[in-house]
């Protein structure tokens, strides 16, 4: 029996009649776009960017397939929950869609230099006294402790609590909205004025990126407006826990190892925190204080090790997915945040803390700061910058700004 | 067991077995289609395929043959051998590939009309090795195309990414 099949056809395009002569001369562009696109998903980002210019039919299926989002995503496991929104554009083509994907990817697998990108403390779950507030750990300045009369590292305490396992956490704004994080420092606080020179570490310690809903974020930046000049610790209540909920990033438990020293916690894979919120669960409490039976936390110091993405802010119209949380939107690099207010080694290691130091200082208070503050390198950036930025490994750069990093005089420069 | 002949344009006949055709999703549905409309049959079943040279069909049942083989070897062997059965399909599947650019090309368009997908998978993954780690140029001449993207489209792709870079 012959079956009289010529109506039958491969699924995509339809049976080409060609003699045993014209078969011969295939060439690629005979291919149906389904093989060529799959051909080219399977390369990597260096041969598809060169792939990229190889013709116009290759160029198109890039576009089409959308084939840098998949890198991106291939990059990052974060990047599928975020979309791109394009304002720069005239419409947002899939051309400049697809430039703005080869730009994230661009930055996710740049070269990491190891900057600590800790901006500001935000909020601490309890604060014991006003000088002990959160936003000490960004520094390892020494201040003056009115209660002691004598100049302590800075620090941040709990209140005491009488659980041995109650929780307590930092809420930290990381420079720019949209970070990658590779590490996070901790020292605990070894308390060197009492008996016995108590540790007060944590047992266990937490992070979470908060990524934030689209409300929540609008919520939070005016709450932060109104609490921003205050001391962290003042803000709390349920508010905050509110926004941090959704769609939040957790990294894994780690262990506190009791020793008064930098210990350095790094994530298997980068983690992508997009609206730039770190919260730090300390859980578990290791010591009491003899004056009043009360389990406290204390901490030193907090470093973050990350790098920017530069040119790439959190939207809040999420209108490509709205369930995915944050979108994120690219800018121009002028309006980029971070480059606007100055740069890294502005915003960096507490830049805004030494700006507020600095106006206390003028007003006579009575806080102060080691001799070591004093001493300042050529681009005005305080040396003990430096020495917190060597806990990560990092040497004092030669020529430490890239264009598009716009450094000014460091403003708690003390006489 | 029935037998199912492929007939390439220029009039060669191929016979295989049911259970290797079933690796040609195109076969395989037609086969369904048929038996559903007539039930079962022991006359050979004969398929034309306009579309594929002789060559090339027969390098494509060759896989098919031998995929089958290494199917049941996979299912038959403890799970001890599993590893070096897998080594010994990629070390015959690169073997497979060593083909010229223009048999690569006929493969694909065969693997893609008789919906193989093992198949296809393999020569996308070769084509693909070929355009890797070349320059526009050399993939350009590895594959006979000329330049088609006019200067203002060039200019175009360097002024997007370059403004994405900015």
């Amino acid at each position: 029996m012959v079956s009289t099949l010529f109506g039958f056809r491969s699924p995509s395009k339809p049976a080409v009649e060609s003699t045993g002569a014209a078969a011969e001369s295939i060439q690629l562009t005979d291919l149906p776009d389904g093989v060529v696109g799959r051909i080219l998903q399977l390369l990597d980002a260096s041969a598809l960017s060169s792939a990229e210019w190889v013709c116009k039919r290759f160029r198109t299926l890039v576009v089409e397939y959308q084939l840098w989002r998949d890198i991106c995503y291939k990059e990052s496991a974060e990047c599928s929950r975020l979309s791109i929104r394009i304002t720069h554009s005239h419409n947002g083509t899939p051309g400049k869609r697809s430039a703005a994907f080869y730009h994230l990817h661009a930055q996710l697998t740049a070269p990491w230099e190891v900057h600590n990108i800790l901006a500001e403390a935000e909020a601490a779950s309890s604060t014991d006294n006003v000088e002990e507030n959160a936003a000490n750990v960004l520094t390892t300045l020494h201040r003056f402790n009115p209660m002691l009369g004598i100049r302590t590292r800075a620090y941040w305490s709990s209140k005491g609590s009488a659980a041995e396992d109650s929780a307590e956490w930092l809420l930290l704004r990381l420079v720019h909205p949209a970070c990658l994080v590779r590490s996070v420092a901790i020292r605990p606080f070894r308390a060197t004025f009492q008996r016995g020179h108590p540790l007060y570490s944590s047992k266990e310690v937490r992070f979470v990126f908060s990524c934030g809903s689209r409300t929540a974020l609008k919520d939070r930046e005016s709450l932060l407006r109104e609490t921003r000049v205050q001391w962290a610790g003042l803000w709390q209540g349920d508010e905050d826990s509110q926004w941090l909920q959704g769609f939040e990033v957790a990294s894994e438990t780690f262990t506190m190892q009791q020793k008064d020293e930098l210990q350095v916690f790094t994530f298997k894979e980068p983690i992508l925190c997009v609206g730039g919120l770190l919260k730090v669960e300390l859980q578990g409490r290791v010591q009491k204080q003899e004056q009043d039976n009360a389990w406290y936390t204390c901490i030193n110091y907090i470093g973050v090790s990350g790098k920017p993405l530069y040119g790439f802010v959190p939207c809040r119209q999420a209108q490509d997915r709205p369930s995915a949380g944050l979108c994120l939107r690219q800018v121009h690099r002028a309006e980029d945040p971070l480059v606007a207010s100055g740069g890294l080694m502005r915003m960096a290691e507490g830049g805004l803390l030494q700006e507020r130091l600095a106006v206390e200082e003028q007003g006579g208070n009575v806080t102060d700061s080691d001799d070591e503050a004093d001493a300042v390198d050529a681009e005005g950036v305080p040396l003990f910058m430096w020495q917190a930025l060597g806990d990560f490994g990092v040497a004092q750069p030669q020529a430490p700004h890239g264009p598009g990093l716009e450094v000014q005089e460091a403003p708690g420069e003390p006489q | 067991m029935r037998n199912i002949v492929l007939r390439a344009n220029d009039g060669a006949d191929h016979v295989i077995s049911v259970a290797a055709a079933s690796l040609c999703k195109t076969v395989a549905s037609l086969l369904q289609d048929l038996e559903a409309s007539k039930g079962e049959d022991t006359d050979p079943l004969i398929v034309p395929l306009p579309n594929v040279c002789n060559c090339t069909l027969q390098k494509v049942l060759g896989f098919c043959e031998q995929q089958r083989a290494f199917d049941e070897l996979c299912t038959a062997s403890p799970a001890a051998q599993q590893a070096d059965l897998t080594r010994q399909i990629q070390a015959w599947q690169m073997e497979y590939m060593q083909v010229s650019t223009d048999e690569l090309y006929h493969l694909v368009m065969a693997a893609h009309y008789l919906n193989v997908p093992r198949l296809l998978d393999l020569c996308t993954d070769a084509m693909a090795e070929r355009i890797r780690g070349k320059s526009p140029a050399q993939v350009r001449e590895c594959f006979g195309l000329k330049p088609s993207l006019s200067p203002e489209e060039e200019e175009e792709i360097r002024r997007s990414n370059l403004w994405a870079l900015n």
